[in-house]
């Protein structure tokens, strides 16, 4: 027994002398992540690139910097092809469960909260998005979950984030926990990629508002904003992490699960770079 | 290596046994080692293929695993299953190889990045 003991504690040591070495390295190398201070330093880099733009005017992604392209926008916004997602998603939002209670009895008589979305659950220590709590509402009412990226809970999230137009990205990162999340969700946006070798910002920071077959690439502030989205390619209402995947192909890396962490903590990141500004949902895109 | 050979000369001669006259007709060493030939290639081939396909598979896996896999290594490993399904090998072969030698450069990138992508945060 006493042998035993003894030898676990010796394996025990040389196991923990280099994680905590590794540990310190890291952190050396690491300095305290500072997720406001992320937040300024876009805010900042965007006022340098774009003088003559507003930093609110950036929620209205590629049409905040191609005036040509804006206005074709504004003409299809007057029929806006993502309203019969909203009516759709009003009337799902609506229509009791089986057991007669309904989305209500988990969010409250306001269904405008996406600005509050994705959040932090301290208490399962993850990442939960809008569509993980409607699909969790669902459950929790004995309904099935609805499946994540287009279809009616992208309508429910349309008339949600309808309801949330004009309100604040107000996320919330306030336990160390949530900062390492939000630390993962950043280094997955600035790590390259794919065979293309990639990150995200290569065509949102470093070449935004450059042609990229035939498409002019949207400026990483404001990315958050109008979510879910019609996208003329799509001929439907889809969401964020449907852009990620296809993001993710575009550099030919294999792209990962609807809602899984590293898609949740990427959100997390993402919306936050948007914190303060304006939600416009849903949006209409090309 | 050398089992190879024995395996191809054991089928060659199984071939050989089956038609009577034609060993008669060539009954000089050479021609017959000269037919062999294919008959040796083919299951050296398939052989290596096997080896190769496997080295690529798992090379894919461990992009998997630090989250770096590339979509076009997927193609890569599908051509050269479809190439060795129709009997092509060396356009088998010559896939697997391609996906083992993607997936080094997956590994390769995902270990650079682990401390590259600090340098493109904006400061
Ligand atoms: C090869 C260039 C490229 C890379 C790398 C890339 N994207 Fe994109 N992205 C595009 C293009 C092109 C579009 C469509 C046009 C546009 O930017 O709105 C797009 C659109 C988007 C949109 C929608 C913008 C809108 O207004 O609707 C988001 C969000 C987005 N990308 C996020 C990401 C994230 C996150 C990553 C990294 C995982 C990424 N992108 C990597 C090229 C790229």
């Amino acid at each position: 027994m006493k042998w035993i003991n003894l030898s676990a504690l010796f394996l025990a040591s040389i196991i923990a002398v280099p994680a905590q070495a590794d540990s310190l390295a890291d952190s050396a190398a690491n300095p305290a992540t500072n997720p406001e201070a992320d937040r300024q330093a876009l805010r900042n880099l965007y006022q340098q690139k774009f003088p003559n733009i507003g930093l609110a005017d950036f929620k209205d992604g590629v049409y905040a910097i191609d005036a040509k392209m804006r206005e074709q926008w504004l003409e299809l916004e007057d029929f806006p092809p993502y309203e019969i997602a909203i009516d759709e998603g009003e009337e799902l939002y609506n229509t009791p469960f089986a057991n007669g209670k309904s989305y209500a009895d988990c969010f409250g008589d306001d269904p405008g909260i996406k600005h509050n979305y994705p959040l932090f659950d301290q208490a399962r220590g993850g990442v939960v998005t809008l569509e993980i709590a409607i699909n969790e509402c669902r459950e929790e009412n004995g309904e099935a979950a609805l499946p994540w990226l287009v279809g009616e809970l992208a309508q429910i999230s349309a008339y949600m984030a309808y309801n949330s137009r004009g309100k604040n990205f107000d996320i919330k990162i306030d336990s160390p926990e949530a900062v390492a999340a939000y630390a993962d969700g950043k280094q997955f946006y600035y790590t390259r990629r794919g065979q293309m070798n990639f990150e995200c910002g290569s065509c949102h920071q470093q070449k935004v508002g450059q042609m990229l077959r035939a498409e002019r690439t949207s400026p990483s502030l404001g990315h958050a904003t109008q979510w879910p989205v019609y996208r003329g390619r799509w001929q439907y209402v889809g969401n964020i992490q449907k852009r990620f995947q296809e993001c993710n192909i575009q550099v030919r890396a294999v792209p990962f699960e609807a809602q899984s962490e590293e898609y949740r903590n990427l959100e997390y990141f993402l919306t936050y770079m948007s914190n303060g500004m304006e939600l416009n949902g849903p949006g209409s895109r090309r | 290596m050398k089992n190879l050979w024995v395996f191809g000369l054991i089928i060659f001669s199984v071939a050989a046994c089956d038609s009577q006259q034609q060993a008669v007709d060539t009954a000089a060493e050479k021609p017959a080692a000269v037919k062999a030939a294919p008959v040796v290639a083919k299951v050296a081939e398939t052989q290596d293929f096997a080896t190769l396909i496997q080295q690529a598979e798992d090379l894919y896996t461990q992009t998997e695993g630090v989250k770096h896999a590339w979509t076009i290594n997927l193609d890569r490993l599908k051509d050269a299953r479809l190439a060795a399904e129709a009997g092509d090998m060396d356009k088998a072969v010559a896939n697997a190889e391609e996906a083992i030698k993607l997936s080094r450069l997956a590994l390769k990138q995902a270990e650079s990045e682990k401390t590259q992508w600090r340098a493109r945060v904006p400061q």
